[in-house]
């Protein structure tokens, strides 16, 4: 029988009625009531607004959530580059049969519930828990340290969460270079740091890329964590977000707000796609 | 003295012993050839010379001095890999540059001599382009250049012909020798392509199991192969089991083959009653009508391949053989003719398996 274009079509079409149901359409309606007055009795009211981003943006409070919620988002995304690096350089080397052995400890953390995860966080560094217990046994402090509901916590665990994130697009983009590229840039004089800037950095750019953006997007739409783990202490944006829609029940503000952490994302992430991708030409050129 | 020098070097990987005991002497500006079929350790042995791997035994000299402690960006080694190994996220005049860069060759002299080195394997037009806006054939001349251009002290050359197809390679091959000619660069060539081989080096190595068979000039390894192993990876061949009747003279015998007498070239103080086989290119042979001098044969096959016929016949002995001879006489299957064998070409070698 001939495949039509309408037959393939077909195939997808299931998929697309999800995406459409689940995700097109909740995003519009978003959009609409970010636009919309607020009302009482309804979701919101049938004028047309533009004070919620007013608000959003105008608000040195809200504007604040939202500069502080990109800069933890930098700061984790940061980190967790800066650890899994060499974890994926490691995990690039080794022999297949020891590639799955360090394949599944690298994704771990994936295999544990956010809730639990965040309780088993809790339980650990909590005043009387068992990593001050270690640290008061070991005489290296003399009181149990405060580490809960702050800021270094809720990172140190966002961070543990999203290696995998990280890892596996910089390993995959190491993978794939020619080791007789190595060789090759050996044999022409490169020392072992030279050949690491000159040949191995930029040319994982494209794993780097992609994890930087994925582990940056999940640190700022990050929401257990910080609530269980930073408390009332620090408030990010998502929490903000979901206080105005469940607490407050202030629908069109919350999506103003949602809309413009959205945006915030988009422009930092094409800002840093704009950076990154001359990098792996430039790091390389004549200097 | 040799300017590349190795001695009883030997690698194993496990229980596999990829070479088992190498000796080399490479002249200063001599092309020399690795051959060998895969899995004889000629790569290995380049490898080795190159600093990617170390030898479990032996030793590699550089004009006198001991190279195996050094690391390979230590050595000073241009290398020509089989996959070319250009870097991808650089242009063709970086890729050449690289090099000079990690030298820290001045700007203004690293640009004249990368324009040079680009020149010289004609391809200055392409400089800003990527490796993947190139053919293979391009990439191999990138590959050539950014070895050459930081003059080095041993140029190695891995199979740098193996991916390209049969016209490029031609052209290569002629490059890669006007380069290494006109730079005086002592060259080591690895390659399981004979014809190659013969056609570029001063000398060959051939190899077999991670030894060397046989070392020689490209007209020594053709025509005086010590064993048939090196004749048959070599060229074509006719092996003739012959045993020796008498010396006629210093190297030259009297033999036996198939029930006839014949002349024959051997190495020095083979003694009467001696089995070896005789080396029998397909142009050292001639049919002549039945009752001349020669081995008796019949003809089993001709086959018209444009320049000449190629016959193959058989002796009483049932031993096959190939030969090419000229057009103008007809030939037909099941004739008795008489084999002659040009007794300078005719030669005695050890007996052995083939390649």
């Amino acid at each position: 029988m001939r495949s039509s274009p309408w037959r393939t079509a077909l195939i997808g079409a299931p998929v697309l009625a999800l995406l459409f149901v689940f995700l097109v359409l909740p995003y519009g309606e978003m959009v609409v009531m970010s636009f919309r007055t607020p009302a009482n009795g309804a979701p919101y009211g049938d004028a047309w607004t533009l004070a919620n981003y007013g608000r959003a943006f105008g608000d040195p409070f809200y504007l604040g959530v939202l500069l502080r919620t990109l800069g933890i988002g930098a700061l984790i995304t940061s980190l967790t580059l800066l650890l899994s690096y060499p974890i994926a350089m490691h995990l690039a080397r080794v022999s297949d049969r020891w590639h799955v052995f360090f394949y599944a400890c690298v994704v771990s953390p994936l295999l544990v519930g956010v809730l639990v995860r965040n309780f088993g966080w809790m339980i650990v560094v909590s005043f009387q828990g068992p990593l001050n217990q270690v640290l008061l046994a070991l005489g290296l402090i003399n009181q149990p340290l405060r580490l809960l509901f702050n800021l270094p916590i809720v990172v140190v665990a966002l961070v543990h969460v999203f290696v995998p994130f990280m890892v596996l697009p910089i390993t995959n983009a190491l993978r794939n270079i020619d080791p007789s590229l190595y060789d090759a840039s050996a044999s022409l004089g490169a020392k072992g740091y030279e050949t690491f800037w000159r040949v191995t950095l930029p040319l994982s750019v494209p794993g780097v890329l992609a994890g930087v953006v994925l582990v940056f997007v999940l640190a700022i739409s990050a929401f257990v964590t910080p609530v269980l783990l930073g408390g009332q202490n620090i408030v990010m944006m998502s929490s903000i977000v979901i206080q105005q829609l469940i607490g407050v029940f202030a629908w069109p503000f919350g999506a103003a707000l949602a809309m413009a952490l959205s945006i915030m994302t988009i422009i930092a992430v094409s800002l840093l796609t704009l950076i990154m991708r001359p990098l792996m030409r430039r790091t390389a050129r004549w200097s | 003295m040799a300017h590349l020098e190795i001695a009883g070097l030997r690698k194993s990987h496990g229980a596999v012993q990829v070479i088992a005991g190498v000796d080399l002497a490479v002249a200063s500006g001599e092309f020399f050839t690795l051959l060998g079929p895969s899995g004889c350790g000629k790569t290995t042995t380049l490898r080795c010379i190159a600093g990617f791997i170390a030898p479990n035994d032996g030793d590699i000299r550089v004009d006198g001095a001991s190279v195996l402690n050094a690391p390979p960006e230590k050595r000073g080694f241009g290398v020509v890999f089989q996959n070319y190994a250009l870097f991808p996220h650089l242009t063709v005049a970086e890729n050449v540059g690289y090099g000079l860069k990690t030298r820290r060759v001045p700007w203004e002299e690293a640009r004249r001599r990368v324009g040079e080195a680009l020149a010289m394997v004609q391809l200055f037009g392409l400089k800003d382009r990527l490796p993947r806006e190139l053919s293979g054939g391009q990439q191999q001349r990138v590959a050539l250049a950014r070895a050459i251009v930081i003059r080095p002290r041993l140029l190695l050359l891995d199979e740098p012909l193996a991916n390209l197809d049969a016209k490029l390679r031609h052209e290569l091959r002629w490059l890669i020798r006007d380069v290494q000619r006109a730079q005086g660069t002592t060259a080591i060539y690895v390659t399981h392509d004979h014809a190659e081989a013969m056609a570029l080096s001063d000398r060959i190595a051939v190899m077999r199991n991670g030894q060397i068979a046989q070392v020689g000039t490209p007209r020594e390894i053709y025509q005086r192969p010590l064993e048939r192993y090196v004749a048959s990876f070599t060229g074509e061949t006719n092996t003739l089991e012959a045993r020796v009747v008498a010396e006629a003279g210093p190297g030259r015998y009297r033999v036996a083959v198939a029930g006839s007498e014949l002349e024959a070239t051997g190495p020095a103080g083979l003694t009467p009653g001696t089995v070896r086989h005789l080396l029998a290119r397909p142009e050292s042979l001639s049919l002549a009508p039945e009752g001349a001098a020669g081995v008796s044969v019949r003809l089993d096959a001709v086959v018209y391949v444009g320049a000449a016929l190629r016959c193959e016949v058989v002796t009483a002995c049932k031993q096959r053989v190939v030969l090419q001879v000229p057009v103008q006489r007809a030939y037909t299957p099941g004739e008795t003719l008489s084999l002659a064998i040009d007794p300078a070409q005719a030669w005695l070698m050890a007996p052995g398996e083939a390649a």
